[in-house]
């Protein structure tokens, strides 16, 4: 990737207080932006910057810099604000990235003309997850890459357990790639209180064996995922 | 220590280490028949069923932590953790 990215979040309901310390957690430098005290003080030492500030207060917006970020987040539920501010962003800061939440349909369909780079339906993407979930607890994540291909994440079926992926052959058998398997090792220090590391093995090799728990990272057809979250 | 407790919490420790999942989850729910309300055998626990995604079962374990120890800040973490799958 480069340089690191600088990050802007702006409204800072559950959904943007989550990105906001998700990326300050994963290192990334973040300025977190809201017009209520509380939610600033709430986050003050989890982010690089956190500022209590009106979205639409532009003169405001510039003294702090949103200029210089590499991507600005918009979560905003209030639709008016959120699409004036993202047409400030885009049109007048000149942001290269700029991703903006939606709250249904419409709300997206004019933050897609006025340029935002990423719209993102939390709510339906969440229940979609939520439904899919139910329906076989065993799905982590689902990305869709395409219209007809997705990346799934899953745990592992019993029936794999202890078989190398040689042995299962997922490519002839059911038509879809595993490229990584993310493991936790147990790494315990203290002999009483158990620990473990998260791992991925990305391209695994096809001697890699199975283990308990591992979550399969899958692409294929949709149909043919749908085979193994069945089983 | 209690010296069953100690033996109970060694073995988990040993086949969690050997990564037999099963037996651990064993040896610590033989463990709660003995010792039932330990906080040290439910987080344990809950740490075997988290490292093999079994959220839902992990996310009770560290509940019951919380319930009996409602201060205890590494089961509050892993919770929290849990939560947001």
């Amino acid at each position: 990737m480069g340089e690191k990215k600088f990050f802007a979040v702006i409204g800072l309901g559950s959904f943007g207080y989550y990105v906001a310390t998700k990326l300050a957690e994963k290192g990334y430098e973040v300025i977190a932006i809201d017009i209520d005290e509380n939610k600033i003080d709430d986050i003050s030492n989890k982010v690089t910057h956190a500022i209590q500030l009106n979205a639409l207060d532009e003169k405001g917006l510039k003294e702090v810099g949103l200029m210089d970020v590499d991507v600005a987040i918009i979560a905003i539920k209030d639709i008016a604000t959120s699409i004036l501010l993202s047409s400030f962003l885009k049109e007048d800061l000149k942001i290269k990235y700029v991703v903006a939440k939606a709250s249904d349909q419409k709300h997206g369909k004019v933050l897609e003309k006025i340029g935002v780079d990423r719209i993102i339906y939390p709510e339906i993407e969440s229940a979609e997850r939520l439904a899919k979930n139910l329906i076989s607890p065993s799905i982590f994540d689902i990305i869709e890459l395409s219209s007809s291909h997705n990346l799934v994440e899953i745990k592992a079926p019993d029936i794999f357990v202890g078989k190398t992926l040689e042995e299962i052959d997922f490519r002839k058998r059911f038509d879809i790639n595993i490229i990584a398997i993310k493991r936790n090792q147990p790494s315990t220090t203290e002999t009483y209180k158990l620990s473990y590391e998260e791992s991925i093995i990305i391209s695994p090799s096809p001697k890699e064996r199975i283990i308990e728990g591992d979550i399969l990272v899958m692409v294929g057809l949709k149909e043919h995922l749908e085979k193994i979250e069945k089983l | 220590m209690e010296p069953d407790k100690e033996k109970i919490l060694e073995a988990g420790y040993f086949y969690f280490h050997n990564q037999n999942f099963k037996e651990a989850i064993k040896i610590f729910e033989k463990g709660l028949a003995m010792f039932p309300d330990d906080i040290d055998i439910y987080y344990n626990l809950g740490i075997v069923y988290e490292s093999i995604n079994d959220i839902e079962k992990a996310k009770e374990c560290f509940k019951k932590v919380l319930e009996i120890d409602s201060e205890n800040t590494d089961a509050k973490k892993h919770l929290e953790k849990l939560i947001n799958i």
